[in-house]
């Protein structure tokens, strides 16, 4: 054991302790090197909404019971509340159904708009990266007009696939792209529209497709959010992401629990 | 969190920045200080000062406010100690939210070190340290709850004290393994533990049957601030067995009460304690329990220890958070000042037809003031005292050539559970959240009002505040401290004892007291006070008819007058007894007049009531009195025994006023008389009756001297002074 204290001999303090531990019979561990506090990782927000959705998206899963009562009462009510549980629970799976169905839509939503988040991140990282080429000393002019065109197609709105380098065209069925087409109503919106067809006209597809350097699978690879099997570990999932103390264990993905037999929601 | 967010508002207003604390949920009796979040609706302009730590929506909502947006992080326990509860989930939460954050701040705060590192681990880039504060003078002996004191005197030795919720990353059950240690070299060893705990839960039965097995231990559970005190102070060493702490409060604390700290070098643990006090690395309780014995033994490790700790205190000083706060947010300096001095009057109330001693003494100065200087009066909507109802108009007004604004009142007052509140706080040591909240209920509440003294800084040269008891005074000096004239009208009452007001009295310029009296009380009260005057008020007297106000109002025969507000704590109801006293048992006793408006309205034999009376009929009521009674046991300055002397008529003052009294007796215009006490009143009003002219005519010299020329050049001088130095 080591002690700190600018008042204190450590040593001297130490020594004190250590005899009187002998003479109980005792010994005293020796000083280690005092280790300053890790601090803890960084939690990545995306990935750990996704977990959390998954994990509460069954409304109809009960949270751990607990009760602050002391004594007698708080056994009667822990007791109640776990006869409540097994009695009702097909009437809680009858009540809550619509709400997990909802939350799982919640859920897949919200991994469809993480991994579009991951890839524009991506994908803007790349752009800036070009970018820092093109403006430095040994700049190549014709990467430098392509970039260029990029950035103003950016600026204007460009639909994310034509930014990501995949052509419009690619996406166009997508449900979700096409949603956002059909409630763009405002002026403003339609003229951000027409121009942001402008660039493409005066990009060739392929010059597109040459100049930007994510594959058009890769641009589609599912990061976060993609769709796993629910039973399965997404593998590229990543909560904490350096370790300093110890793992945590809260984070880890847990397989979906086992069907119940009793109707859930979805 | 909650207590650094109101302590920061304190600072902040030093700073010169006004602003409101808003929280996701609010006990509806806290709503007079903290605001729902909902009502949260920032100007561009505006800085959130967001406070984090578990799982919030405050934290999602702060990302889409359309304001300047900041951080405070407080740290997060890490999950890993709440595994399988339902805690776990919201901890990580807070994590991931913390970094979620990241981009959507201007910049982040770590209440410590440590807590930065973590920011800068989460993905932040502008942080800064600012580290929290304890204020020494709220941990004195003196403020130590006597009964709790007493409780622990006879405890056997050594006493360890903890103070933290019983929860799992706090370690409760390595204290008791500790205490379990000491108990085997020292039978009689004690631990108290104070904190809440759900005693419903598995966990703290646990902890509760071991303690039991044991002995020695008591949960302290909950406890008020004194019995805080007491806790600490009677321990011999304060012991932290906690793994994670983003800063540890208590530790300084414990500090500040002279209990050496001995504790778990966990997270930002060794940074709070600075080298002060002992920190170990690892539980090896068979030896941290000879420490403990050591530190309760050696006298002399012991003292060196207490000094050190007591230097890490000064260290981590209000001001110190407000120099780092300071650098974070610079203010603009004040302007160049004008040929002709530019004042803001601030004060509770203002009109010419409010009832009040302070507010009319407001006026009057505002009113003389504005012929030397440009003046603008700064009040809220309120007409009542008591409710502080929105009764006039917002916005500007003029007034005789002043130009008012009247800012709204965010909340009426309900005096029955104000005044629940208020016997519950007085004549007890309370911490700085406590008494903060006292003044919110107690109000007015004007937030327009605070924000216009700072948005207008830059625009007067001095800011002059009425009456210290009150919200916009006690929170708007600190706004522009350097600026600020008070006239503290101070009284020997319980709130005047509350720290939360040492702003008010050690923070302005000057201070502009009515009596010697009150600059005394104020003087004992507030040690570190800051400059102070004895200005007081000026009087101009109407020659009076008597017979006028005699027969208007039917009065016959000599008469005895009270005039002011129809109060309980004007003392008109006891005042009214003895009277009443009087007339049983002497048939030409003299009728009771009572002038003025309020909650009360005593009836009895030989009583009048005149309600209000306008300017010209004071004159004549006190004109042909045979005495003037001032009942009230709390005055600052009594304008009403200033005018009686004026008139040449005598008073008779409530002897438990300090301020009255001493003006009786500088004076030689009247007597004292107790208040309580039927015979001292019925010698008192035969006194003065059997020699009015001598007592009217010594008052009438001593009034004399009360000049408004002499009053309004002290405020210019003082005005000038702070101009020069501005």
């Amino acid at each position: 054991m080591k002690l700190l204290g600018k008042e204190i001999s450590a040593a001297k303090v130490m020594a004190v302790v250590t005899d009187r531990l002998s003479a109980r019979g005792l010994g005293s561990s020796p000083a280690a090197q005092w280790r300053e506090a890790a601090v803890e990782p960084r939690v990545d927000p995306l990935s750990f909404n996704v977990h959390a959705l998954e994990e509460n998206a069954d409304a109809t899963r009960g949270l751990p019971l607990e009760t602050h009562r002391d004594g007698l009462a708080g056994r009667a009510v822990t007791l109640a509340k776990r006869v409540f549980r097994q009695v009702g629970q097909i009437f809680i799976n009858e009540a809550l159904g619509r709400q997990s169905v909802f939350n799982g839509h919640v859920r897949d939503s919200y991994s469809q708009l993480s991994s579009e988040v991951l890839r524009l991140r991506a994908r803007v990282a790349e752009l800036e990266t070009a970018s820092r080429r093109v403006v430095g000393p040994n700049a190549d002019a014709s990467l430098k007009e392509s970039v260029s065109a990029l950035a103003e197609a950016i600026a204007l709105g460009v639909p994310a696939g034509a930014i990501s380098g995949a052509v419009v065209e690619v996406h166009e069925g997508a449900p979700f792209r096409s949603a956002v087409k059909e409630t763009k109503k405002s002026p403003a919106a339609k003229a951000s529209r027409e121009g942001a067809k402008k660039p493409a006209a005066n990009l060739s597809r392929d010059e597109v497709k040459k100049q930007t350097a994510t594959p058009r699978n890769e641009a589609k690879k599912p990061t976060v959010a993609q769709a796993a099997p629910k039973d399965s570990k997404p593998a590229d999932m990543k909560l904490a992401e350096r370790t300093a103390v110890k793992p945590n264990k809260a984070p880890v993905v847990r397989a979906a629990p086992p069907r119940r037999s009793t109707r859930r929601g979805k | 969190m909650g207590q650094c967010a109101i302590a920061w508002q304190r600072v902040l207003r030093h700073l010169g920045f006004t602003g409101e604390v808003y929280a996701a949920d609010v006990a509806p009796e806290w709503r007079a200080l903290v605001r729902p979040a909902d009502e949260l609706k920032p100007a561009p302009d505006d800085l959130v000062l967001y406070h984090h730590g578990i799982a919030s929506p405050l934290a999602g909502r702060l990302m889409h406010l359309p304001c300047r947006r900041a951080v405070v992080f407080h740290n997060v326990t890490p999950a890993r100690f709440y595994e399988g509860t339902r805690l776990a989930e919201p901890l990580l939460a807070g994590r991931a939210q913390l970094a979620a954050l990241a981009d959507s701040v201007e910049f982040s705060i770590g209440v410590s070190a440590f807590n930065a590192r973590e920011l800068i681990e989460a993905g932040h880039r502008n942080v800064s340290v600012v580290p929290l504060f304890v204020e020494p003078e709220r941990f004195t002996a003196e403020l130590a709850d006597a009964s709790w004191l007493t409780r622990f005197e006879g405890a056997g030795r050594p006493r360890v004290v903890s103070v933290s919720r019983v929860v799992p990353h706090k370690r409760m059950e390595d204290l008791l393994s500790l205490h379990s240690e000491l108990r085997r070299i020292a039978p009689r060893a004690e631990l108290w533990i104070a904190g809440g705990y759900a005693p419903g839960s598995k966990a703290f039965q646990a902890l509760a049957a071991k303690a039991k097995s044991l002995g020695g231990v008591t949960f302290l559970g909950r406890v008020t601030h004194a019995q805080l005190v007491a806790a600490y102070r009677s321990a011999d060493v304060f012991v932290s067995m906690s793994e994670h702490e983003g800063f540890g409060v208590p530790l300084v604390e414990a500090m500040a009460c002279d209990v050496p700290v001995l504790a778990y070098g966990a997270a930002a643990v060794p940074e709070t304690m600075g080298g002060r006090g002992v920190v170990f690395d690892e539980k090896h309780f068979a030896a941290l329990a000879e420490v403990v014995q050591e530190l309760t033994q050696n006298a002399d490790l012991r003292a060196s220890i207490l000094k050190g700790q007591r230097a890490r205190v000064a260290e981590l000083s209000f001001e110190n958070t407000r120099a780092k706060l300071a650098a974070l947010l610079p203010r603009p300096v004040s302007g160049a000042s004008r040929t002709r001095p530019r004042v803001a009057v601030v004060v509770q109330r203002f009109g010419e037809t409010l009832t009040g001693g302070a507010e009319a003494h407001a006026r009057e100065v505002a009113l003389r003031l504005s012929k030397h200087a440009h003046v603008e009066v700064l009040t809220t909507c309120a007409k009542d005292h008591l409710t502080w109802a929105n009764e006039l108009p917002a916005g500007e007004e003029q007034d005789e050539g002043l130009t008012v604004h009247r800012f709204p009142v965010r909340r009426a007052r309900a005096m029955r559970a104000f005044n629940r509140l208020s016997d519950s706080l007085f004549g007890k040591p309370q911490d700085f959240v406590t008494e903060t909240h006292w003044l919110a209920e107690q109000g007015p509440v004007a937030p327009g009002l605070l924000r216009a003294i700072a948005e207008r800084t830059n625009d007067f040269d001095a800011f002059l505040f009425f009456t210290y008891l009150y919200a916009p005074t006690a929170w708007g000096v600190p706004l522009v401290a350097n600026k600020a004239l008070v006239v503290p009208t101070a009284h020997d009452e319980p709130p005047l004892r509350f720290g939360a007001f040492a702003d008010v009295f050690t923070a302005p310029r000057v201070l502009m007291c009515n009596t010697p009296e009150e600059r005394a009380l104020i003087e004992a009260h507030f040690p570190a006070v800051t400059k102070r005057r004895v200005v007081g008020v000026g009087i101009e007297p109407v020659p009076g008819k008597p017979e006028r106000f005699r027969e208007q109002f039917g009065v016959d025969g000599p008469y005895l007058l009270y005039l002011g507000r129809m109060e309980a704590g004007k003392g008109v109801l006891e005042l009214v007894r003895r009277h009443q006293a009087l007339v049983r048992d002497f048939h030409d006793a003299p009728t009771l007049v009572l002038a003025g408006s309020g909650e009360v309205a005593p009836r009895g034999t030989r009583v009048v009531c005149t309600g209000r009376v306008d300017d010209e009929t004071k004159w004549d009521a006190l004109a042909g009195a045979l005495a003037v009674v001032v009942p009230s046991r709390y005055e600052s300055l009594s304008l009403l025994t200033l005018e009686a002397f004026a008139s040449g008529t005598p008073v008779l003052g409530n002897a438990a006023c300090a301020v009255v009294a001493g003006q009786l007796a500088r004076s030689g215009g009247g007597l004292t008389f107790k208040l309580d006490d039927d015979a001292s009143f019925r010698d008192g009003v035969q006194q003065v009756g059997a020699q009015r002219d001598e007592f009217g005519a010594k008052g009438r010299r001593y009034a004399a001297t009360a000049r408004w020329d002499t009053v309004i050049g002290a405020y210019l001088e003082e005005l000038e002074l702070i101009r020069r130095t501005s």
